[in-house]
């Protein structure tokens, strides 16, 4: 019975091949700092678009209307 | 080597001395013999020289001989080597020699070969994943390997701390061991890896821009473990409000490039990331600044939609007059950027069915998308919502024509909000009101408003005029909910009478079984009216007395006047339930504090 042939020996280079892959968790707190400051997500909020806001607008377009029917 | 000479030399001088030591006799160089003559026995001559002939082969020699008197005998000189003991040193001398050169076989041949076997044995099962066993054999044979595997031996130990979970020692030993080799990339990565794992960041990012600046970041994942670094660094800048160094660490993210995706699209540049935050802060003249320098230095599509975002967002703000076109026309431009094809108005759908199993197939629809395209198509629907409002405020700014039908303007309004709609209750609320205020005049434009409000209503909203308007058109249709009933009642006779219905049947032994009917059931139940329900239910009579008018005939004036008496029955009816109502609090403020029990206050 001839020996099991033992192979080249792991090198510092084949052992880091066995850790896994680096991977980018971002946790939830940091994604929603991210996205705070994220110009695409925050249209409505620099905007301050709000319910009552859009009530308003419509308000006054409403009045518009109005005086504009009253002339 | 280098080791192995010097030790090699030392035993060969020493082998050499001894056998120098081991051929010099011990007593000094060995004193030329003299002649000796042998006396008869029984025969002596006293001391003193005398003269001696000697003769034998025909010839005859005289010469002189001296007898030493008998003194007492110095120490006996050494004696001289004999022949035998000759053989037994030189077969010393070879087991010594050959006893060192064993030792010195075995110490520098077969103990490192040995060494080396077991070094690779304990490498081949840490590879294998026998992480304790392989580092405590590590441990032990690492000082005596030389130094080339040595350094080997370290990392192998350090690699098995690491996946033991042995974190401090490992970062400890990688630190000493990185300090010693600088240059030995794999130990750095696995530092760096390690304080990576550990969350520290900041101790990993030196290790690796040392990798970088050497152009080594090919070693294993290197690269993308930087990137990593990179990213969380500038996620903490964000945090800290470091807006400047996030942006610079973001850029290289971006230059690194294995998470250029994962860098949103509006922190890819500093002048995005500057002006978001100037338009948070409300400086405005700086976030113009950005955004209109970062207009005019990119051509990339989705840097361009965001600078125009940016300055239509900061005219919003700015809200001076005629400010409106101006938004409209960005908005318009970024839309166009983002997508090209997406219509800037469709036709109004109209509020959900609420089936909520379709409102659930919807929403499954909309979260089975890529990430990217559910931020995209929310980004559009905002700009959509933004431009809709900013064309409303325009055409507010503007006078209005008397003649402008206001159907038309809720519909052109509609088809604005329509590319807006989605999971957000905004375009129901401003459609829904515009129509309720502007169209809500005929009976469908008033259903349709209440739907678009409710809608809205469902989505979140809870403003008081949308609650007001949802609870006046409820309290109206109870209204005549509650007067269809009263008709009936009268049509059918007095509460709590029997209404005609299926004759009784016998039951299944012969007795007829009581028969509650919906009156009696209602009677039991339903508690007396009320004075406000009772003049509510006047004010809808009279109402439909006026509705059906003529119709009625030559009845109307009687009914008319019925529906008078019975209003001003009921407004006496008020204010006697007013008069009782004022004197029941007079009373109560009279001796209210005494009805309670003593010391106790009433519970909240």
């Amino acid at each position: 019975m001839s020996p099991v042939p033992a192979g080249p020996l792991p090198d510092p280079a084949a052992m880091l091949r066995l850790l896994p892959v680096p991977t980018l968790e971002v946790d939830d707190e940091a994604g929603d700092d991210l996205r705070r400051i994220e110009l695409r997500r925050a249209i409505l909020d620099i905007a301050e678009v709000s319910h009552k806001q859009e009530a308003e607008a419509v308000r006054d377009v409403v009045e518009r209307f109005r005086r504009a029917a009253g002339r | 080597m280098a080791r192995l000479l010097p030790r090699t030399l030392i035993a060969a001088g020493l082998v050499a001395g001894l056998a120098m030591l081991a051929a010099v006799p011990a007593g000094g160089a060995p004193a030329p013999p003299g002649p000796t003559v042998q006396l008869a026995p029984g025969t002596s001559v006293p001391p003193g020289r005398y003269e001696v002939v000697l003769r034998g082969g025909g010839r005859e020699i005289t010469t002189t001989a001296t007898v030493v008197a008998a003194t007492p005998s110095p120490p006996a000189p050494p004696e001289p080597p004999s022949d035998t003991v000759t053989p037994l040193v030189i077969v010393a001398l070879a087991l010594l020699l050959l006893g060192i050169a064993g030792y010195l076989v075995n110490v520098n041949v077969r103990v490192p070969v040995l060494r080396s076997r077991r070094y690779e044995d304990l490498v081949r099962s840490l590879a294998d994943g026998s992480y304790p066993d392989a580092v405590a054999g590590l441990t032990r044979l690492e000082a005596d390997l030389p130094r080339r595997i040595q350094t080997r031996a370290r990392f192998h130990i350090c690699f098995g701390l690491y996946q033991m979970g042995e974190f401090d020692e490992a970062e400890f030993r990688l630190t000493t061991l990185h300090r010693e080799e600088p240059a030995d990339t794999e130990v750095a990565y696995l530092l760096a890896y390690l304080r990576v794992k550990r969350r520290d960041h900041d101790g990993a990012a030196p290790v690796l821009a040392a990798m970088e600046d050497a152009g080594r970041l090919d070693v294993a994942h290197a690269r993308r473990l930087y990137g990593v670094v990179l990213f969380q660094q500038a996620t903490q800048a964000v945090t800290d409000g470091r807006i400047e160094a996030a942006a610079e660490l973001f850029d290289h993210v971006e230059r690194l490039g294995d998470f250029r995706d994962r860098v949103p699209v509006d922190l890819r540049s500093r002048h995005v990331v500057i002006g978001a935050r100037a338009l948070l802060d409300r400086d405005l003249p700086a976030a113009r600044d950005q955004f209109t320098e970062l207009e005019r230095s990119t051509s990339d599509p989705d840097l361009r939609a965001s600078a125009k975002i940016g300055q239509a967002l900061t005219a919003w703000l700015e809200n001076r007059p005629g400010t409106g076109k101006e938004m409209v026309q960005l908005l318009t431009e970024c839309l166009r950027l983002l997508n090209p094809d997406e219509p800037l108005r469709r036709v109004w759908p109209g509020p959900p069915d609420g089936d909520p199993a379709t409102q659930l197939e919807a929403l499954a629809g909309e979260s089975a998308r890529p990430e990217v395209e559910r931020d995209l198509r929310q980004t559009m629907r905002d700009l959509h919502l933004l431009r809709s409002l900013a064309l409303m405020r325009l055409w507010a700014e503007r006078d209005v024509d008397a003649n402008t039908d206001a159907g038309h303007f809720v519909a052109a309004c509609a088809q604005r909000f329509a590319c807006a709609v989605g999971s957000i209750a905004d375009p129901y609320l401003v459609v829904g009101l515009l129509r309720y205020h502007l169209a809500g005049g005929s009976p469908e434009g008033r259903q349709q408003a209440h739907a678009e409000l409710h809608a809205a209503h469902t989505l979140g909203v809870r403003i008081p005029e949308v609650l007001h308007i949802l609870r006046e058109d409820d309290a109206q249709r109870r209204r005549l909910d509650d007067y269809t009933t009263f008709l009936h009642q009268l049509a059918t006779g007095a509460p709590g009478t029997r209404r005609p219905g299926r004759p009784p049947s016998r039951g299944r032994f012969g007795r007829v079984p009581d028969q509650d009917s919906a009156a009696d059931v209602e009677a039991a139940t339903r508690p007396p009216p009320t004075v406000a329900e009772l003049s509510e239910r006047a004010e809808l009579l009279a109402a439909r007395v006026r509705t059906l008018g003529h119709d009625l005939g030559p009845e109307f004036a009687m009914a008319a006047a019925a529906a008078e008496q019975l209003a001003q029955a009921n407004a006496l009816l008020a204010r006697q339930a007013k008069t009782v109502a004022d004197g029941e609090t007079a009373l109560l403020a009279l001796i209210g504090g005494q009805l309670l029990p003593d010391g106790k206050e009433p519970r909240e």
